[in-house]
């Protein structure tokens, strides 16, 4: 191999795989540097608390004055529930359950001179949609405590709106995760003593939400005889808040979409927009390099042509004669992604710094995909490489 | 291994093992075009080439391969030799496939071609007629059925002429191939079984 490489590599010119090698390294590095900034913001993005959590609207029926004249309850039809879900639009539907049944609920904080009580109500949704993540949350019928989510605004208008003018101290939300509420749940000609537990405070669901099957458990116990489908809200995930067909649905069947998460939506959908752009981008710069490339071992075989053709006269093999080539192509895209790879760890350090600093929580993912998607694009660069070399020298 | 090329031309030819042959015509009537047609480098002709009744151009890229490594060896009229690599590397990058000979074997034969203060010179500042003992000691390293030549000697004075043409016979009575040797007006001075004229 080593005479043939000699020879094969008369005309080589190096300043054009440097330039390969140089493009290569930028177009794989801006590859594994999406792929990486993709997957270590993805708990950002995904993660249920994150402050960009997107994508998640509740559809309300309006009540109109004939409503509220005659006591009907604005209710979604299980067609009409159906229709949405079969919407492009919609990633996942989950519908809101309300207790049937009163709910009174006690907070007595002795060592604060807290002892407040109210009528309250209850509504569950499917986990999936909830934004607190807590081991707590879960409810099995004999259980005698209950969590609940409120909505983190419920805490801040009791902290900065009831609190100074009723001369109560401020309270924290680790302060309310140890406080326990008695609850009394009446209906159906008989009562219950549960203790109540605020687990976690929602910044997306503004209700007060306790577990799907506290819900299906205490409507059987209490209200058995009330109907139970009528279902007046509704929580969807939308694949992309900005499409404009959400709008255009909801104005079409007279729905109203509740509260205003479209901003944060649509920073999470243009920071998915930005990485596939960056992704492309990457993209298109690997496969212009790999065609600078391409071209470079064609001018090189175009130039040891009659080379090719003597050595194939005494005996060479199109197989033998193309590995040499083969093999300087998988070396160099081998050093592009060793390079690309040194250049993202060094990149990561830095920009973890400044993610870290906005979610404090944030687990960094591996290096692992970035790995693989840099060898895997090397193979099957050097592999389709391969395969036009061969072809070329045959 | 080969033991017969039929030329299925209009003028028919037939070349066996173990024979030596010499085709002479005239310079631009088809001598080296001829070679080059046995060996399947080239198939604009019209008639049949074949090998042990095998038409060459029946044979696939894998099987020329194979029979220009051990069966036809060639000392082509333009050499085919690479510059960049020196006289011994030239010998041996055809010797390397089969390792048909020791290095001192081959030292020994550009003793007798009166190379032996070329062995590591590059091949592009030999003059042709040292380029022509290369490309013919070359030839001798790969094992072989037919040894074709074209104008082998065109370069070389009677002397050099004189020792190609003993290392050849030699060579011949130990391995038994064949020979088909085309010139132009001076001859490799060998014993011919048939002169053939384009």
């Amino acid at each position: 191999m080593r005479l043939i490489w000699k020879v094969l590599r008369q005309n080589l010119s190096i300043g054009q795989f440097i330039g390969f090698i140089i493009a290569n390294i930028i177009g794989l590095t801006i590859i594994v540097l999406g792929v990486q900034l993709y997957r270590d913001i993805q708990p950002i993005l995904s993660n249920k608390a994150g402050f960009m959590r997107p994508d998640f609207m509740v559809l309300t029926k309006p009540v109109s004055t004939l409503d509220a004249i005659s006591g009907t309850k604005p209710a979604f039809e299980p067609g009409e529930i159906e229709e949405l879900r079969q919407q492009p639009f919609v990633e996942q539907l989950g519908t809101f359950t309300a207790a049937q049944y009163r709910i009174y609920g006690q907070l007595v904080v002795k060592s604060y001179g807290i002892d407040v009580g109210s009528d309250l109500f209850f509504e569950a949704v499917p986990d999936d949609f909830i934004d607190v993540e807590s081991e707590e949350w879960t409810f099995t019928p004999g259980d005698t405590k209950v969590p609940i989510i409120v909505p983190r605004t419920y805490l801040n208008l009791y902290n900065f709106g009831y609190a100074p003018t009723s001369d109560f101290p401020a309270i924290s939300e680790s302060m309310v995760n140890k406080v326990v509420l008695n609850l009394t749940l009446w209906g159906n000609e008989r009562s219950a003593q549960l203790k109540g537990r605020i687990i976690g405070f929602s910044s997306r669901i503004n209700t007060i939400l306790v577990p799907q099957t506290f819900i299906e458990w205490s409507n059987a116990q209490f209200a058995p005889y009330r109907h139970q489908g009528d279902v007046s809200r509704l929580i969807l995930r939308v694949s992309n808040p900005t499409d404009e067909r959400i709008a255009t649905y909801c104005k079409e069947h007279e729905l109203n979409i509740e509260g205003d998460n479209l901003n944060a939506s649509k920073a999470s959908w243009l920071m998915r927009i930005l990485v596939a752009v960056v992704l492309i981008i990457g993209l298109v710069i690997c496969l212009l390099a790999a065609y600078v490339l391409m071209l470079s071992i064609f001018l090189l075989m175009q130039r040891n042509q009659e080379a090719i053709r003597n050595l194939k006269a005494i005996g060479y093999t199109s197989h033998y004669l193309a590995r040499p080539y083969q093999l300087l192509v998988f070396l160099t895209n081998l050093t592009s992604v060793a390079f690309a790879m040194i250049i993202l760890t060094s990149a990561r350090h830095t920009y973890l710094a400044y993610l870290i600093g906005l979610a404090p929580d944030l687990r960094p993912a591996s290096l692992a995909v970035a790995w693989l998607v840099a060898i895997l694009f090397a193979i099957v660069l050097s592999a389709f490489s391969a395969r036009v070399i061969y072809r070329s020298i045959r | 291994m080969i033991s017969d090329i039929h030329i299925g031309f209009s003028h028919p030819m037939h070349f066996e093992r173990g024979k030596n042959y010499c085709v002479e015509a005239a310079s631009g009537i088809g001598k080296s075009s001829l070679l080059h047609f046995i060996g399947g480098f080239r198939s604009d002709y019209i008639g049949t080439i074949t090998l042990d009744q095998r038409d060459i151009r029946d044979f696939t890229p894998r099987d020329r391969a194979l029979l220009y490594r051990i069966e036809l060896a060639y000392v082509f009229q333009d050499l085919r030799l690479f510059p960049n690599l020196t006289a011994f590397e030239n010998v041996q990058i055809v010797n390397q496939q089969t390792s048909f000979r020791s290095e001192e074997e081959i030292r020994a034969l550009f003793e007798q071609v009166g190379l032996s203060d070329k062995w590591d010179q590059p091949a592009r500042i030999l003059s042709w007629g040292q380029q022509q003992r290369v490309a013919f000691l070359r030839a001798l390293c790969q094992p072989c059925s037919f040894l074709l030549m074209d104008e082998p000697v065109s370069h070389l004075d009677d002397a050099n002429a004189r020792i190609m043409a003993d290392i050849v016979t030699r060579e011949q009575a130990q391995r038994g191939f064949g020979i088909v040797v085309t010139s132009l007006g001076k001859t490799l001075p060998i014993h011919y079984d048939q002169h053939l004229t384009l």
